[in-house]
């Protein structure tokens, strides 16, 4: 069956309106159809194939959600909005796609978080949990001149769930600043798919940390665009796929202006059967002279079968630029980890504490130090998931 | 305490200990001395239960417990320690989190509650002046662009804050300046007691002068081809190897 053949009942499902209202999104998708492994940014990861035969639309469901000091929690489980207010949910379609990816998501997904933080909000906890079925949201968050925000994404697939998409739009105006750290796991029988759509004013600073895990199928496509001088972004990510996990991120930092700057850093941990993919792609345009960009991809190999695939790549149109990048493939110390052991250290959490240094500083976060001990808490429920037999 | 019985380990397919005998009752301290590449630290990694160093014949037992029947970390709960010839930089694991991590699995493993970071520090803390080492170190990375002696004192801190029944010493005395030596020699000195047995392994006189072993044993070619006395230390410091291997 094909792809829009599988879609179909999901997009039947939507009420009246909202289809009439997503019917060009879902019109392009079934011509153009989903991108094949043909496709240069696909290369790695087949998405058609991962998905069940069989698409649902989720059904309500009661979870016990997390809470973080000093933010306040807003969810969406499998789909619905909880203590969301009326003013921040999102009910209008998609503007515009960034490319055939994210038709399936403009096509299907009817809600979203809108959030427009003022000087006065506190930080933000959202929860996204989809058990079962299929879950499509588009999230918008617009950062106001001078506004400081903070956001903690907290998403899960897991169960049921046969099919996830997200998609999250960022626009961060002149001299606004946003931390997001986000964390998510899939161990669900289907794919998650998020995008995130990142544009930056002048004197704007992102801060992006992510922690992805699981055992299925996770892409995650990431665009910043750093349109205007002194526009900042500071992208970091661990990546840890277990068991028959498929984790793919293509990180994409555009410098569209002159004296912007952007930090990369990702570090990759393969467990198990686990495949990593990362591209981390610094596109620099001609007249964006000044910047400065450094990227640093670094990977574990934990198990004989994983597999990490990290590429970083360098587009310059520009003369007078500084961009440095770096890629390192390595495997767990053998002398650190005898020696933490000869010191009553257990084999097992001896790994952990190694592992867990090697993500830390990626990990780091100052301005939120319990969410940064979350998503170290992410790592860990990883680490303790994986089958390490094949060691 | 420490019965070891003939025993014979090969590294890579070389035999580098070949029917080694050696005795250390509680309460004692022994000097294990002996020419370059003579299978020393070979015999303290076999100690420990190193992977690649396993006893392929004899025996080892700690208050009579088969050591070869216990992986490296239940070694050290069991009470042995050994103390590093090239102690290792783990950077991104700080020095205070490192031996709070040992010393909990170890009391974990004994069935003993563990300690908060709080009680944690103050523990280490009366330790810090007994091996010159500031707060500040506990905060560094493991060992992490330590200097030779640094590394060192932080050896013998671990052995201070963890209290090993059986302690093992790989040329800690190697490297340090004579400031250093006196406050490595006094840590150690600290540790001995009637229910504790020391075994240092060392190439100089200097660190039996400030402490006093029961036992000097020369260890060659995969063997203890001599014990003695104290003296036994002097005699080798004069004489060299040389003449102690014909003898043998
Ligand atoms: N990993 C290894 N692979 C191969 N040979 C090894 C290995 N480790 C030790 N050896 C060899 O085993 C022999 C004993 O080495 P060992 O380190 O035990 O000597 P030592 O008595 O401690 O010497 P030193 O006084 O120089 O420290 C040496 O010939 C050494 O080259
Ligand atoms: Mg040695």
């Amino acid at each position: 069956m094909s792809l829009t053949e599988r879609l179909q009942p999901l997009f039947d499902h939507l009420p009246e309106n909202q289809r009439a209202a997503r019917a060009a999104f879902w019109q392009r998708l079934r011509d153009e159809g989903f991108p094949s492994k043909k496709h240069e940014r696909w290369r790695f990861t087949d998405l058609p194939g991962a998905l069940p035969d069989a698409l649902h639309p989720a059904e309500p469901a009661q979870l016990t959600l997390p809470d973080v000091e000093g933010c306040r929690r807003i969810a969406f489980i499998n789909g619905a909005a909880e203590g969301v207010d009326a003013n921040e949910l999102r009910t209008e379609p998609a503007a515009s796609v960034h490319d055939a990816s994210d038709l399936v998501n403009a096509a299907l997904a009817s809600t979203g978080l809108h959030w427009v933080p003022s000087t006065a909000s506190t930080p933000l906890h959202l929860c996204t949990r989809t058990t079962t079925g299929s879950v499509h949201l588009r999230h918008r968050i617009e950062v106001p001149p001078q506004v400081q925000a903070q956001l903690y994404w907290d998403d899960v697939v897991e169960g049921d769930a046969d099919f996830v998409t997200q998609s999250l739009e960022i626009t961060l105006a002149e001299g606004a600043s946003l931390v997001l750290a986000r964390k998510h796991a899939n161990t669900a029988r289907g794919p998650a798919l998020l995008r995130t759509d990142a544009r930056l004013a002048r004197d704007a600073q992102l801060q992006l940390t992510g922690f992805d895990a699981g055992s299925a199928l996770s892409r995650h496509d990431l665009h910043v665009r750093l349109d205007a001088g002194g526009a900042q972004a500071q992208v970091h990510g661990v990546f840890a796929p277990w068991a028959q996990g498929h984790i793919d991120t293509f990180a994409t930092v555009e410098h569209a202006a002159a004296d912007t700057g952007s930090r990369l850093q990702f570090r990759g941990l393969g467990m198990d059967k686990g495949v990593g993919v990362l591209t981390g792609r610094v596109h620099v345009h001609r007249d964006a002279q000044r910047i400065d960009s450094n990227q640093q991809l670094g990977s574990l190999l934990l198990s004989p079968r994983a597999q990490i695939n990290a590429k970083p790549e360098l587009e310059i149109y520009a003369d007078d630029v500084q961009c440095a990048h770096g890629n390192a493939i390595g495997q767990i110390d053998q002398d650190a980890l005898y020696y933490l052991q000869t010191r009553g250290v257990p084999y097992a959490e001896a790994r952990a504490l190694l592992i867990g240094a090697y993500a830390a500083e990626t990990l780091h976060i100052p301005a939120m130090p319990a969410v940064e001990k979350a998503l170290m808490a992410g790592l860990d429920r990883a680490l303790a998931h994986a089958d390490w037999s094949l060691t | 305490m420490l019965e070891i019985n003939n025993l014979r380990a090969s590294i890579q397919e070389e035999s580098i200990l070949k029917g080694l005998d050696l005795s250390i009752p509680a309460g004692e301290v022994h000097a294990i001395m002996g020419p370059n590449g003579a299978g020393k630290s070979t015999l303290g990694h076999v100690l420990a239960g190193r992977e690649g160093y396993e006893a392929s014949e004899g025996s080892i037992t700690l208050d009579g417990r088969d050591l070869s029947a216990m992986d490296t970390a239940e070694r050290a709960a069991a009470g042995l320690f050994l103390g590093f010839q090239y102690p290792v930089e783990i950077p991104g694991v700080s020095n205070i989190q490192f031996l709070r991590a040992a010393y909990n699995a170890q009391r974990k493993a004994r069935g003993e509650d563990e300690l908060d970071a709080m009680a944690f520090l103050k523990h280490v803390r009366q330790f810090l002046d007994t091996v010159g080492m500031g707060k500040d170190m506990l905060h560094r990375g493991l060992n992490e662009g330590f200097s030779g002696g640094e590394k060192k004192r932080n050896e013998i801190l671990q052995m201070l804050v963890l209290q090993p029944r059986m302690i093992v010493l790989d040329e800690t005395d190697s490297g340090l300046d004579i400031d250093a030596l006196k406050t490595v020699a006094g840590g150690i000195n600290a540790m001995r007691s009637p229910e504790r047995a020391i075994l240092l392994i060392t190439h100089y006189q200097r660190l039996l002068d400030y402490v006093k072993p029961d036992r000097v044993h020369v260890l060659a070619q995969g063997r203890i081809v001599r014990s003695g006395g104290p003296e036994l230390a002097q005699e080798l410091e004069a004489k060299g190897y040389a003449g102690i291997e014909n003898a043998a």
